[in-house]
């Protein structure tokens, strides 16, 4: 992995966490946020793959852990499955379509959300009431539904190995 | 260039590494917290101009954003108000009397509220980051003599407690998390001679009210309306007779040995910009 492409990488990353932090979670919606690093995730996961997905899981999860006052460890856990997770059910797919990681990322916020809610509920962790689950899951997965094409066009310009290679990979 | 087999290999491989370095980075957090505070502090450093100066930028969007979004809520609010002017003005005598009774009820049962306790102002930079901890940071930190433990409050009543702190901030636990669990001390307002009645509250989730649903016995002389406080108790992190709020509901438990209560917290959550912490550590 070259040093641009790290840093590439690594300035998405902050800029995913400055984003949640500054935006996505002072406007709530119905009392739910746009869950920014979890769009992230996805995106990385759709555009370059799953060790990619499952890097910016880890990396951003565990920032945003770090910086929140729930169990360290626990977000980038859940999130580095769920990355690699979409990543895999990319590699079979031939077809160029937009509508397929679109239907991808639409599965799987809500998979992250419930994955996040019980790994908590192991460790005796309670993240929010169940009552606030349906406006959680609703806007987290409509959001990440808005947000994950444009993030996934970052994404593969982020991972992507030289200058010539980001159309190939954005293309997808 | 690698087959089929060895990149998928490398890619479980990688997969592995990273749940490995979760899941212990989880256990640390969990057997000690020392090292895990240590890289809170720093990554909080590092994020702290970032939330400041969105702080600073973003409070008139999000002031547009949440009459936008709760612009039903404030027209109830103003409603209310309203109402509350109005009744104020036509029992101006009756509520000399309430205040009076009020102040006996402090006097009686010892509360003074933060009186002689050293506090420290402190500006409230964002609210929670993500759907999953309910969190508000503040601009000071252990260099103010902030400790995790200590009490936060406004001059409506409690908002939380520190929950972890570095240099120059801190975040603040709000008594609405899950997650958290204080003693409290309800009065029934209509009997001076009422002691008080001690139980274990924790939150329900932001937006919600507190729920006390341990300790308070079914034939306890609790009712809507009754004024709740910090208890005070040995084992509890907060100085006593700190305001918390108001009973909205009481019903009894499940097996009827106990009785629920409800409390509406004085803090409105979603407007807070300037908060005291309590540098007060219990004793014990």
């Amino acid at each position: 992995m070259t040093p641009v492409r790290v840093a590439k990488i690594s300035l998405v990353g902050f800029l995913a966490v400055a984003m949640q932090i500054s935006v996505a979670g002072q406007l709530p919606i119905a009392g739910a946020r746009v869950d920014v690093i979890l769009v992230a995730t996805l995106a990385a996961g759709l555009a370059a793959g799953p060790e990619a997905g499952a890097g910016m899981g880890f990396g951003c999860g565990l920032l945003i852990d770090l910086l929140g006052i729930g169990p360290v460890g626990l977000t980038s856990f859940v999130y580095t499955l769920v990355g690699y997770g979409v990543g895999v059910s990319q590699i079979g797919v031939l077809r160029t379509s937009r509508l397929i990681p679109l239907l991808t990322a639409t599965v799987a916020a809500p998979i992250a959300v419930v994955g996040y809610v019980a790994a908590a509920a192991m460790i005796g962790r309670q993240p929010f009431m169940m009552s606030d689950v349906p406006s959680v899951l609703a806007v987290v997965t409509i959001s990440t539904a808005v947000l994950c094409l444009p993030a996934r066009r970052l994404m593969a310009w982020a991972f992507a190995e030289t200058t010539s290679s980001i159309g190939s990979v954005a293309r997808w | 260039m690698a087959g089929p087999g060895r990149s998928r290999r490398r890619r479980r491989f990688t997969l592995v590494v990273l749940i490995l370095v979760s899941l212990t980075v989880l256990t640390i957090n969990f057997r000690t917290t020392g090292p895990v505070r240590s890289a809170g502090r720093v990554v909080g450093s590092v994020f702290h101009p970032v939330r400041s100066g969105a702080a600073w930028v973003g409070r008139p969007f999000g002031n547009l954003w949440n009459s936008a979004f709760h612009y039903s809520e404030l027209e109830r609010e103003n409603a209310t108000l309203r109402r509350k002017v109005d009744q104020l003005e036509g029992q101006r005598p009756g509520h000399t009397i309430d205040q009076r009774l009020y102040r006996q009820l402090l006097a009686q049962a010892d509360i003074t509220y933060l009186k002689g306790l050293p506090t420290v102002a402190a500006q409230v930079t964002s609210g929670p980051a993500t759907n999953f901890a309910d969190s508000i940071s503040i601009d000071r930190g252990s260099g103010d003599g902030i400790k995790v433990g200590m009490a936060v409050v406004t001059d409506q009543g409690l908002v939380g407690r520190i929950a972890t702190v570095s240099g120059g901030q801190a975040e603040v636990q709000p008594i609405t998390d899950p997650n958290l669990a204080f003693f409290v001390k309800v009065y029934a307002s209509r009997d001076m001679t009422d002691p008080g009645t001690t139980g274990e509250a924790h939150g329900m989730g932001a937006s919600h009210d507190v729920r006390a649903s341990d300790g308070i016995l079914a034939n306890a002389n609790v009712a809507k309306g009754d004024p709740v406080f910090t208890s005070g108790v040995s084992t509890s992190s907060y100085p006593p007779g700190i305001p918390v709020g108001i009973v909205s509901q009481v019903s009894p438990s499940a097996d009827r040995t106990q009785l629920v209560v409800d409390v509406r917290p004085h803090v409105d959550f979603g407007r807070l910009s300037i908060v005291r912490v309590v540098l007060w550590e219990p004793t014990s």
